[in-house]
């Protein structure tokens, strides 16, 4: 089968190029991904290999990669499905001391857990770093980072620290 | 937003009832759990749940990439998979060699596989090393790594470190091979062949580690396929997948071998199957040392941007060393992605950069992170001492699930 | 001195002990047998930090043998009396070597081993990473990434000597809990 036509029939954002393995399906309307989802799964790909999100000054990407493990023709590709969601505001809290602190609020993507179940962790991990909430995932906690960290989102490229004095005890 | 997701407490509460069941920590400082900690839900002696708390080794691997230059990228990606060095340059490289647009001559080609299977074997010896001191068998641990060894000191004959090499740079390889390696790896090879019949007395037909090992932590092949696991693990389930015959990288269309698969999926097969690909390893050696053909080990754009005295330097010696330009090296605007079968799965490479001078976006899924459904899908049901049988066949190594 | 049923008294043997005690532990032959037991038989604790670990690991298998001085890796902490931290430490795991190491009994020794645990090494300026320094003692280090095992045999030789020359504080050592 022809991967250019099948992919055609899915959706008509496509974008392939062949020397650099970059097979990308653009999803532009939020409401369309889980059905895009379950064409993607009936032509034969099985499982999320990675699951990661991209930070522009406006707007955060949401990148999924799969591939497939029983049907020989798609066994070599790598197929990305994206999705771009627009950033609110940071928001200005003030103490009654008088200090300001900015928080920078999370964005929120359908899950696609319940299409590929081997998205469980990938999306924990996207959650954890971006500040990206999956709505419909079963059990969505924080993977790897301790509490010193909550709500800070370490790999947006505003993320700014200063090591101040850690407690150890 | 739902505050109660990021409390820590209410982890002992989710979805199982509190006061019936027994919690235990099998913490970080206990010989039989490695850098993590898993927390059991007993029920007695049946495991109800498990949940792998993971993080201690989280060094950010993918923050540090993005704000330093490209090809200091190259030993924090090798230090994060240590028993597996190689592999973990071969994927960084041939993803930035895809934005660049370079191909390597044949002969560094050839060169990229040999090394590559050289640290397949160590890294299936450390994991039949690690599996046996959960067993509770010290002599295997000892024979393994004693034999690691001899593979050890090829590489550093070739390259002049032992584990942390960083041979691979784009363009190419750093090192040609020196005089006295073919006949020194015919030894070592005819060494571990006979090795390897002592290891099927002691270790693979012992009753013992039969009575422990079939039929514990069985996953059948859809499972498997659900769940998204990697590697010789896999396999062992029945899936016929490898990125060495499906995407093919280096010399491997050109080499004749052969990728095993097993029936059942329980311990057992994942202790077999890495026997097996020791063999193929072996076999693979020998017919690269044998047809590795003549000429350069740097691409051609490379080797113009030389100057005359490391000219001068690799006609008499066959060695590169770091040339200064690759610090200010800028891949073109675009993307890319590579895949790269290492000794415990696949590593999966996916790179975006804009011309600057710093990647835009790093991003790299291990295979140890992937393997991860093992523990909340597959120990469930099973007793409380099958679960060092578990964590020992699938050979999870930490830091490497953590980056 | 002797009674008439041929018993004979020596005095008041609660104070006599006791000066025979303080007469031996402040003898030379003593000091250096006592520091020669400790100095090969010191036991580290199985905690393995990050990715040095399999040269530590590498360092107890048959080719370089550090058996031989007396290192044996040992499961619990309260039977050892050394702590090796190898590699870099995140925020997550220094919280638990440094109660391991609350837990062990004086006295006690600290190598840090690598880059990483000397000054940062090759993850500095990181968000999440630690250096050994800052909450624990240390007496030894190691240089390399990673450092070659006849390295960490060295450093257990500099322990070794420094045992014997601060040996007069090995006795009257007192645990805190």
């Amino acid at each position: 089968m022809n991967i250019k036509d099948e992919l055609s029939k899915i959706s008509t954002n496509v974008v392939i190029e062949e020397k650099k393995a970059n097979y990308k399906i653009v999803v532009d309307d939020l409401s369309k991904l889980i059905d895009i989802a379950n064409s993607l799964k009936n032509l034969g790909f099985d499982h999320v290999v990675s699951v990661t999100g991209i930070d522009y000054p406006d707007k955060i990407e949401v990148v999924w990669h799969v591939s497939s493990y029983s049907v020989d023709n798609l066994k070599g590709i790598n197929l990305a499905l994206s999705v771009a969601v627009k950033k609110p505001e940071p928001i200005k809290q003030s103490d009654p001391q008088g200090n300001i602190y900015i928080k920078r609020p999370p964005v929120t993507v359908p899950s696609l857990v319940s299409v590929w179940p081997s998205g469980i962790f990938n999306e924990r991990e996207a959650f954890e770093m971006f500040g990206i909430i999956f709505e419909g995932h079963p059990d969505l906690r924080y993977l790897m980072l301790p509490e010193d960290f909550y709500e800070t989102w370490p790999m947006r490229k505003d993320f700014t620290y200063q090591r101040a004095k850690v407690f150890i005890e | 937003m739902n505050e109660k997701v990021y409390n820590i407490d209410d982890l002992q509460n989710i979805n199982v009832d509190g006061e019936k069941y027994i919690i235990l920590q099998i913490g970080p400082s206990h010989p039989g759990s490695g850098h993590m900690r898993i927390k059991v839900w007993l029920d007695g002696d049946i495991i109800v749940k498990v949940d792998p708390d993971i993080g201690f080794v989280h060094r950010t691997s993918e923050w540090l990439s993005e704000r330093r230059e490209w090809i200091k990228a190259v030993p924090i990606v090798e230090r994060i998979m240590l028993p597996d060095t190689v592999h973990a340059n071969l994927a960084y490289v041939l993803t930035v060699e895809k934005l660049l647009g370079i191909e390597p001559p044949p002969r560094a080609q050839y060169l990229r596989s040999l090394v590559a299977e050289i640290n397949r074997i160590t890294s299936h010896l450390y994991g039949i090393g690690i599996f046996g001191i959960f067993l509770g068998s010290s002599t295997v641990y000892m024979w393994a790594f004693g034999d690691r060894e001899p593979f050890i000191d090829l590489m550093e004959m070739l390259t002049g470190a032992r584990i942390t090499t960083s041979y691979i740079i784009p363009g190419g390889v750093r090192w040609d091979l020196p005089n006295g390696f073919k006949e020194r790896a015919e030894t070592v090879l005819q060494y571990m062949e006979r090795r390897l019949k002592d290891y099927e007395d002691i270790w693979v037909k012992n009753p013992v580690v039969q009575a422990r090992t079939i039929n514990v932590g069985t996953l059948k092949k859809e499972d498997a396929i659900a769940l998204g696991v990697v590697g010789p693990n896999l396999r062992a389930s029945g899936v016929y997948y490898d990125t060495r015959k499906h995407q093919p990288y280096a010399a491997y269309s050109n080499i004749d071998f052969e990728v095993p698969t097993m029936k059942n999926g329980d311990s057992y097969d994942r202790l077999l199957i890495r026997v097996e690909e020791i063999k193929q390893s072996i076999r693979m050696i020998r017919q690269i040392l044998k047809d590795i053909p003549e000429g350069k080990i740097v691409a051609d754009q490379i080797y113009n941007q030389l100057n005359p005295v490391m000219k001068k330097n690799y006609e008499e010696k066959k060695r590169v060393m770091f040339p200064a330009f690759m610090i200010h090296m800028r891949p073109p605007a675009g993307e890319a992605a590579a895949k790269v079968e290492a000794g415990r799965g696949e590593i999966f490479f996916y790179i975006k950069s804009t011309g600057d001078k710093y990647p835009y976006r790093f991003r790299w899924v291990t295979p140890s992170f992937r393997n991860l459904p093992y523990f909340t899908h597959v120990a469930v049901g099973h007793r409380l001492a099958d679960l060092p049988t578990i964590y020992g066949s699938i050979d999870y190594f930490p830091p490497e699930a953590d980056r | 001195m002797a009674d008439a049923e041929g018993l004979i008294y020596l005095g008041n043997l609660d104070d006599v002990a006791k000066k025979a005690l303080e007469f031996l532990n402040q003898s030379e032959f003593m000091k250096k047998t006592l520091s020669w037991g400790v100095d090969f038989s010191l036991w580290p604790v199985h905690l393995m930090t990050s990715c040095c670990g399999a040269e530590f690991a590498a360092a107890a298998s048959p080719r370089f043998d550090l058996e031989r001085l007396g290192f044996l890796p040992f499961g619990g902490p309260r039977q050892t009396n050394l702590i090796v931290v190898e590699g870099t430490t995140t925020i997550k795991m220094a919280r638990v070597v440094k109660r391991v190491y609350e837990q062990m009994p004086n006295p006690k020794w600290v190598i840090a081993m690598g880059a990483c645990a000397m000054d940062g090494g090759i993850f500095f300026n990181s968000y999440n990473t630690i250096v050994a320094r800052e909450y624990l003692p240390v007496d030894a280090y190691v240089p390399g990434c990673p450092p070659r095992p006849e390295a960490l045999a060295r450093a257990v030789l500099l322990i070794q000597e420094k045992i014997k020359r601060e040996k007069d504080k090995l006795l009257g050592v007192k645990n805190e809990h």
